[in-house]
């Protein structure tokens, strides 16, 4: 066993010590794969309209595990696939808010003084905007946003929270004594920042996004809901479940599973994020 | 008191940039700030040009942006375009109502929290201890328009506590006198109500707790066991005024998440205030009034953070030199 092994199976052990923890990474593990392979695992096609007379409805059974829809539609298959938008979706958004919030914060905490002051003011106030009312006006604006352009809003709203948490550890670094090494060699600024203080700051940034992402699961979800988000025949599990919100008192199923899909996911993503934060950060009091 | 006025300096710039931020957002906005009126067919381009002139849409940028400031600075809001009034005034319908949801329901979830981190900090690793804390995460998991809808489904359809959804009842609340009145409003504030502090209470609570165990090891606090007092006085005593630090600042830090969230509980439980307002002014493009909406919630936003800050390096004066 390599060196870099163990030292991630110790990592891993210390991070997930407790059966919950080792429960969330297989139940996630199961839906990602499910979600991943949705072409290739999923037991029908998700937008067939097949015979709807005779399919409409069903209650869940073997043939169709999660039931169906009012259009026939095998509800399992819609839910496999609806993943793989709601969670591209909330990956990409994550990427977005990563990316801007990492560089944002990184060049304030680097540069101080006034620009520091100013570039914190701005973020301060894009997180005082209340992000679902950014998001549904941006979204109205913007006739049937593809699913890359709700990644795009979901991201460039997120931001802020980034930046903070990625300022607050790079203006803790830059005073360690290698940092000043670095700066009295007289290496540029730009690769200090990018040698010495970004990879400093990776863990604390991986941990947010794991908790951003399981954040903004439910967000899309909601716009979908609202349908402000993307449009048939493309579906998220918000959109699942505004398909079956009318339906819901007869037929549980239409709900049920796609809710369920949603929380089991961000329930799993959130407990992983938590006790990777504990892990990282002696500070805080593990559970 | 210095650390409390640099504090709302800090407030007074962000509630400037939020403003500006707000007036740049409009004008990336395809179309004009006056969109459904400019938008007729039935208006001429000479008509519109004019409209244009008139509202001052066709001046520098800067002058229009400068103009803006100056009109929010004596206090004139605009027009709003879905309501057929001042902006002000639809601000001064709604605002009450949603301050009554949001104090209602962040201050029992700010309580609620606040009992249950403490209660668990008291049981850790007790069978209830672990249940509560992984309920507080599912309830923070799940979509809060789904959170809503259960209520609804629950408590409003299924047991009929609660009516399901607006301000009043429309039939009756005519004919009732004052009182009557009171208790039709509070009958239907209990539901969005309970499920905002339901939320509130959910995030606090993990917080809390994490406080709570964060000044259990503290020296102060082993003094205290060791001069014999009861665990009940050591812990509210002792723990909980060092640790509720914690719970206020992020009962502060969750006013814009509550405003979001009080938006989408607006929304189902058709309470109408500034969430539902919001709503509708956002999906229905009527500028105006989400430009007021937004520069409001940023001065709610910056406001309760401040006071957060400030309270917080009251009870524990390390804070300040932060």
């Amino acid at each position: 066993m390599s060196a870099a092994t163990r030292r991630i199976r110790a990592l891993a052990r210390e991070a997930f010590p407790d059966w919950p923890s080792r429960v969330a990474i297989a139940v996630l593990a199961l839906v990602l794969l499910a979600v991943l392979f949705a072409p290739l695992l999923a037991p029908y096609d998700p937008n067939a309209l097949a015979d709807f007379v005779r399919d409409q409805f069903l209650a869940p059974s073997m043939h169709h595990p999660f039931g169906t829809d009012q259009a026939g539609r095998d509800v399992l298959s819609r839910v496999m696939h609806g993943g793989r938008v709601s969670l591209g979706v909330a990956a990409l958004s994550v990427v977005v808010s990563v990316a801007v919030g990492a560089l944002w914060g990184a060049v304030a905490g680097f540069a101080g003084g006034v620009f520091d002051a100013t570039l914190m003011r701005v973020s301060d106030a894009v997180l005082a905007f209340p992000r679902i009312l950014l998001l549904l006006l941006m979204t109205s604006l913007v006739r049937a946003p593809s699913a890359a352009g709700i990644a795009l809003l979901l991201g460039i709203t997120s931001w802020p929270g980034m930046s903070r948490l990625v300022r607050a550890e790079v203006r803790h670094l830059r005073e360690q004594d290698y940092v000043l090494a670095a700066r009295a060699l007289g290496v540029p600024w730009w690769r200090t920042l990018r040698t010495h203080l970004l990879p400093g700051v990776a863990p604390q940034v991986s941990v947010a996004a794991a908790l951003a992402f399981a954040s903004v699961i439910p967000l899309e979800a909601t716009l979908s809901f609202l349908g402000l988000g993307l449009h048939p025949p493309a579906a998220s599990w918000g959109n699942i479940l505004l398909d079956g919100a009318d339906q819901a008192a007869a037929h549980w199923w239409l709900v049920l599973f796609p809710a369920l899909a949603i929380v089991v996911t961000v329930v799993c993503v959130n407990t992983i994020g938590e006790r990777l934060q504990d892990a990282i950060d002696p500070r805080r009091v593990a559970p | 008191m210095r650390f409390a006025l640099r504090r709302a300096l800090q407030a007074a710039i962000v509630i400037a940039v939020v403003a500006s931020l707000a007036f740049v957002l409009i004008h990336f906005a395809p179309g004009d700030p006056f969109p459904s009126a400019l938008d007729d067919p039935h208006l001429t381009d000479a008509l519109r040009a004019r409209l244009r002139t008139q509202y001052g849409f066709d001046e520098p940028i800067v002058v229009q942006y400068l103009r803006f400031l100056a009109s929010y600075a004596r206090g004139e809001l605009g027009w709003s375009v879905g309501h057929g009034r001042p902006v002000a005034s639809v601000l001064a319908t709604v605002l009450p109502r949603t301050v009554l949801l949001m104090a209602v329901g962040l201050g029992l979830g700010l309580v609620g929290g606040v009992a249950l981190g403490t209660w668990q900090a008291m049981h850790r690793g007790s069978r209830v201890e672990r249940l509560t804390g992984f309920a507080a995460l599912v309830v923070l998991s799940v979509p809060e328009f789904l959170v809503a809808l259960l209520a609804i489904r629950l408590f409003a359809q299924g047991l009929q506590w609660f009516p399901m959804s607006g301000l009043v009842d429309m039939r009756m609340h005519g004919s009732m006198d004052a009182w009557e009145r009171a208790g039709d409003v509070a009958r239907h504030l209990a539901l969005p109500a309970l499920t905002l502090a339901a939320l509130v209470a959910a995030a606090v609570s993990r917080y809390h707790r994490a406080a709570m165990l964060a000044v259990l090891p503290e020296d102060f606090v082993r003094t205290a066991r060791a001069k014999g007092l009861t665990e009940r006085r050591v812990i509210l005593r002792h723990v909980l005024p060092n640790a509720i630090g914690t719970a206020l600042s992020i009962a502060g830090l969750l006013i814009p998440a509550v405003f979001g969230g009080a938006t989408i509980i607006e929304k189902f439980f058709a309470w109408p205030g500034m969430g539902l307002a919001m709503f509708d002014a956002a999906v229905g493009r009527d500028y105006q009034l989400v430009v007021a909406g937004v520069v409001l919630s940023g001065v709610f936003v910056a406001i309760g953070s401040a006071f957060a800050d400030v309270i917080a390096a009251r009870l524990d004066p390390r804070q300040a030199r932060r």
